[in-house]
């Protein structure tokens, strides 16, 4: 057996509002070894991979770097010790380039000038030596996402570290960019580096790691070879119990016309084109979703439509009336609800109780008021109502949200934002980092508002396999504009959509067929 | 999580609660230490001196009044996240307007006590509400700080205050600056004998009731407290994000005319202001102390007004002077507003809790 690089013995984490995230988890990891993280949202991966980059502390436990026990204080010197983390969520300044990125915090040069030009030969070296190619002079706010994960990359290689943590790493590639990615991290493997290979995705994991630790409710209820297992025990031992995709669903009676948009497009101040002429619309008892890459509009249209963005060019019609001139007050009182995918920034006020957060869409319509004041009694009882029928685990409707764990927080959310009355529910990613019990009661409601109360939903996510199984229709995103339109989401495949999104294949206008 | 939201709660009241004995005992070992005369004398002037008789209490009710109604100004404008002190140069600006109204025009001659009473406070409220629309017009619309422009403020004001005196309304009768006296049907009276203690507490029994409904009943508080808590989710939920906080800043400029009105009128028998009073900073610290809940801001303000009244007392009957006893002030917004302050125990105690439940769930 080769040399042991890490071991992680018995972390217990609690974090401060009570929520134990990790229970006497020990993890090993050799050189020259990929080790499989595994687990649901909120099984508590992220948090032992902060634990171990100096993120977060942890209150028992010991953390041993090639058999010296070890004190990790912060990424700073993590890195020192050897450990190096690409983030899920890239960690690059947009407006430097590459060559800068690489570089920073390690800046060549003397007398504080910066050696431009070092800095180039450094990345360029880096670069051939690790078998990751990259334009040290572009700027890192011009290069796709699967560029961005390999600066990360060199960005910690070039600071020596040996023991690699990749946080769902392919995530936000297409599954092209997926494969070229797993030749590079073979490739380090066979130099002796360790990697920590955290992942939803059984097949890669099967694919290319060599041992699995899996987590469940922040406590090891499994670990062993990959090549005694197989992706059935693997999702039994995640979820522990067996795993159905499938779900029954009626085809959508479509009603009447919800939203509309128009040739919209978005710029922004720095004039990127985010949103380039679109034209779709969504129905009354439909779920249209949206797949794409991250960043390539489906954000800003999104926001767009719910009136947080202005419109450049374009219009956007809901129930028939133009958002045009309208504020987010009055967009929201044409019908329209929205589940932002920043729940803590734009979803809730954290700080705030389960009743502020729910009333705030109320402080400025006539429900729940009389004259200038609240009608306290009648929103208590509204939001009771809500913990109740949305099941959401609260001491009481006065408990400050951020006390809540991630999936009640989410609850809290949809509850507010289902029960407004809204007929067009445009959802940003309503089930990211949540739990699945959560995120199945989200998807039951969705349908259940679709069918039942004839809501049109506007389904946005990153998770393919959740807008494979809950959606009506299907657009791809890329670049601001729509690459393909599905109908019969039947015979879509992983596979076809990846294809669609990086933009290897593209529909014709014809083959799309009517978008509206 | 029941548990967990009770520590909460527990921590957040030992915080201000030690955060004030700390601060107390630390004064009182140095009040201890910088007598000359007899210790036991000091300290004993500085704990109960403002309580020994009528006189000194009254001068201690003379300063609770101002600072409830300064306090709750405070609660809306820091509850808004945001930090306009421009309530200081209210205090001297709104009294002496009203002056002019009350020495150049004949509106309140000949009008009962009560009328005239809630005439002035009421406009000393318009006045410290329009005053205060300058800085949240210079937050709000330009983006500029409301704290810098409101402090700079506070001095134009200060002076703004000084010429009009000088200019319009000055007994030259009288060796120092100031008016003449108010007229009998102008002022407030005195509850109890000849002491401080006035009738403004009226005002401030009424302002507070006011803030306690505003701040908890009202639409246009739960927005100022929604802005104030996270701006983007506001925005997001379709507040309108400028004009809460525009809103919260007017009000705040209100109480701390109110808080003027009483000030001016209720301990002076004449406008004699001649530099800043400094109740605008005080209610700021009383809103502090209070955690921005106009609920828990009578408290507050009493313990200051306390406070200040015993360094006064001490500054009288030993050698210690007040700015000494004032530092106390500093001991306790550094408790008191010092987030991790005791957050160590406060986390032991949730990981034992979080320990203690696991087990249950075991056995």
């Amino acid at each position: 057996m080769s040399k042991e690089l890490l071991r992680m013995e018995n972390i217990t984490k609690i974090y401060s509002n009570g929520f134990m995230a990790n229970k006497d988890v020990s993890l090993t990891v050799h050189e020259g070894e990929i080790h499989a993280l595994l687990g649901e949202n909120g099984a508590g991966k992220t948090t032992l991979m902060k634990i171990l980059f100096g993120l977060e502390d942890y209150q028992e436990g010991r953390i041993l770097i090639r058999g010296e026990e070890v004190r990790i204080a912060n990424p700073l010197d993590a890195i020192a010790k050897g450990v190096g983390m690409v983030h899920q969520h890239f960690m690059l300044m947009e407006g430097l380039t590459v060559a800068e990125n690489i570089v920073l915090g390690i800046e060549p040069g003397k007398a504080g000038v910066f050696d431009k030009e070092t800095a180039v030969k450094m990345t360029l070296e880096a670069a051939e030596k690790y078998n990751l190619p990259v334009v040290p002079n572009a700027l890192v706010r011009d290069i796709s996402v699967g560029v961005k994960q390999k600066v990360e990359l060199l960005k910690a290689l070039i600071r020596g570290v040996r023991l690699l943590v990749l946080d769902e790493p392919t995530a936000v590639l297409t599954p092209q960019e997926t494969r070229e990615l797993f030749v590079q991290l073979r490739d380090l493997r066979s130099r002796g580096y360790g990697i920590i290979f955290i992942s939803h995705k059984l097949d890669e994991v099967m694919e290319i790691c060599d041992n699995v630790t899996v987590l469940r409710r922040g406590r090891v209820v499994g670990t062993g070879r990959i090549a005694d297992l197989d992706e059935k025990k693997l999702s039994s031992m995640i979820v522990g119990r067996e795993v159905v995709k499938t779900v029954d669903r009626e085809a959508p009676r479509r009603g009447d016309l919800v939203l509309e948009v128009r040739n919209l497009s978005y710029v922004d101040d720095i004039g990127k084109i985010h949103v380039n002429d679109l034209t779709f619309a969504v129905h009354a008892g439909e779920v249209v979703g949206i797949a794409g890459i991250e960043g390539n509009g489906q954000t800003e249209l999104s926001e767009v439509i719910t009136g947080l963005r202005p419109a450049t060019k374009g219009d956007v019609m809901i129930n028939g009336q133009s958002i045009k001139g309208r504020n987010i007050d009055q967009i929201r009182k044409l019908g329209v609800a929205h589940i932002s995918e920043d729940r803590l920034v734009y979803g809730c006020a954290p700080d705030l109780s389960v009743w502020d957060n729910i009333a705030s869409i109320y402080l400025s319509s006539k429900k729940f008021a009389r004259g200038p004041f609240l009608s306290k009694r009648e929103l208590n009882k509204f939001v009771d109502e809500c913990i109740e029928e949305f099941e959401i685990a609260t001491e009481s409707r006065n408990t400050p949200v951020r006390l809540l764990s991630g999936g009640n927080i989410q609850k809290v959310i949809v509850a507010r934002e289902f029960t407004s009355g809204a007929n067009l529910i445009v959802a940003n990613q309503p089930t990211r980092g949540i739990d699945v019990g959560t995120a199945s009661l989200i998807h039951k409601l969705l349908y259940k508002y679709t069918r039942e109360k004839n809501v049109a939903v506007l389904l946005i996510s990153s998770d393919l396999n959740e807008l494979l199984n809950h959606s009506d229709r299907l657009l791809v995103m890329r670049k601001g504009r729509f690459n393909a339109h599905f109908t019969d989401l039947s015979r879509v495949t992983d596979e076809l959509l990846g294809e669609y999104m990086l933009g290897v294949r593209s529909m014709t206008e014809e083959e799309m067929g009517n978008v509206l | 999580m029941k548990k967990v939201q009770r520590v909460d709660m527990l921590f957040e009241f030992l915080r201000v609660f030690l955060g004030l004995i700390i601060a107390y005992a630390i004064t009182v070992v140095f009040v201890m230490i910088a007598s000359k005369g007899s210790m036991a004398d000091a300290v004993r002037n500085f704990a109960i001196g403002p309580f020994v008789n009528a006189r000194r209490f009254g001068q201690l009710m003379g300063k609770f009044i101002p600072y409830v109604l300064m306090g709750c100004g405070f609660c809306f404008i820091y509850s808004a996240g945001r930090f306009s002190l421009i309530g200081e140069g209210i205090v001297n600006f709104a009294p002496i307007i009203t002056c002019l109204v009350m020495f150049k025009t004949n509106l309140l001659v000949g009008l009962p006590l009560w009328l005239n009473l809630t005439i002035m406070v009421a406009l000393c409220a318009i006045i410290g509400a329009i005053v205060a629309t300058v800085p949240a017009f210079i937050r709000e619309k330009l983006g500029q700080s409301e704290m810098v422009l409101s402090i700079i403020m506070n001095f134009m004001l200060l002076f703004l205050s000084l010429w009009v005196l000088k200019q319009f309304l000055l007994d030259r009768s009288i060796s120092m600056q100031a008016t003449k006296m108010y007229p009998a049907n102008m002022k407030f009276y005195s509850l109890v004998g000849t002491t401080n203690f006035h009738s403004g507490i009226y005002v401030a029994a009424i302002g507070w009731v006011i803030a306690l409904i505003l701040y908890n009943y009202t639409k246009i508080g739960q927005k100022i407290k929604t802005v104030g808590a996270n701006p983007q989710f506001a925005l997001y939920s379709g507040i309108n994000a400028i004009a809460a906080p525009f809103i919260a800043q007017m009000i705040g400029g209100a109480f701390a005319g109110a808080a003027a009105a009483v000030d001016a009128f209720g301990l002076y028998p004449r406008y004699q202001y001649t530099a800043l009073t400094n109740i605008g900073f005080d209610g700021l610290l009383v809103a502090v102390i209070a955690r921005k809940k106009p609920a828990y801001i009578p408290i507050a303000a009493f313990v200051l007004a306390y406070i200040r009244t015993s360094a006064v007392v001490l500054n009288l009957s030993t050698n210690i002077p007040v700015e000494f006893v004032n530092m106390m002030q500093a001991i306790i917004i550094f408790f008191v507003a010092a987030e991790h302050f005791l957050s160590k125990s406060r986390q032991k105690v949730i990981f034992r809790l979080a320990r203690n439940k696991e087990q249950e769930a075991h056995s």
